[in-house]
């Protein structure tokens, strides 16, 4: 339970700061050893939690010194995350389309592919028709 | 905590953080404590604020830290100023008491605010 929660704690913080991929795992492993190390009946619940730390939000803002807009943070995340589906999306549609080409170019030169052969016949003039 | 509060904290906190780490090792709900013993409570910080500072300012070097043992199986990070912290502190001071200096001429105080109990 205790470990569950800090986890979250760690991860919603972790969301929410924005510096080298490096300087933020260090400080979030620090924060995990910091409230790990603390008893149990200390931290027993978010709110005791948030109370001792602070929220998610005001951590990761005090850690960005440079007092960046965490609404524009997350603007610009759920951006990303918009554009990063949307190419994802058009990759797999390109991807599916390449796919079923090769599949159907390799049953058609491996002899999976149908032959339809067509024949006209050229039926006999029949009586009442006058050939010219 | 309003916003122009935390503004001057931020500006402060290392300073006061170095300042009490220059007379004895600390662990971080310690520093805390003695914020706000020292302060009256007029100067209270979350553990969360703490741990950022602590972190930024062992990244430039300034503080180190150690873990020791508490009781018998309980563990905890105690924090120490280095020499180059030092140094630093002194030029905060420094910084500081010009800053406040400048401020107070600007307010027309000569001895400081009054502050309400």
């Amino acid at each position: 339970m205790k470990n569950n929660m800090i986890e979250r704690y760690i991860k919603e913080t972790g969301a929410l700061i924005q510096c080298p991929a490096a300087e933020k795992k260090a400080f979030l492993s620090r924060l995990r050893e910091e409230i790990g190390e603390l008893p149990q009946e200390e931290i027993g619940s978010v709110e005791a939690l948030y109370e001792r730390f602070g929220a998610p939000q005001e951590l990761a803002q005090s850690l960005m010194s440079d007092g960046a807009d965490l609404e524009f943070i997350k603007k610009r995340t759920r951006l990303r995350t918009g554009i990063l589906a949307a190419v994802a999306a058009v990759l797999l549609i390109i991807a599916a389309a390449v796919v079923i080409e090769l599949i159907d170019n390799h049953r058609q030169s491996s002899g999976y592919g149908k032959e339809y052969v067509v024949e006209y016949y050229s039926e006999p003039l029949t009586g009442g028709e006058t050939e010219r | 905590m309003s916003q122009s509060q935390d503004n001057f904290k931020r500006g402060t906190a290392e300073l006061l953080i170095l300042y009490l780490l220059q007379e004895e090792e600390l662990y971080g709900y310690r520093i805390i404590q003695l914020f706000n013993e020292k302060s009256g409570g007029r100067y209270t910080m979350l553990e969360g604020t703490l741990y950022t500072i602590l972190f930024r300012l062992e990244n430039a070097g300034f503080v180190s830290q150690r873990v020791e043992l508490v009781g018998k199986k309980r563990t905890r990070r105690v924090y120490n100023i280095t020499d180059s912290g030092r140094k630093y502190l002194e030029t905060l001071i420094r910084e500081y008491d010009e800053i406040v200096a400048g401020v107070d001429m600007i307010l027309d105080r000569r001895g400081g605010a009054d502050l309400e109990e």
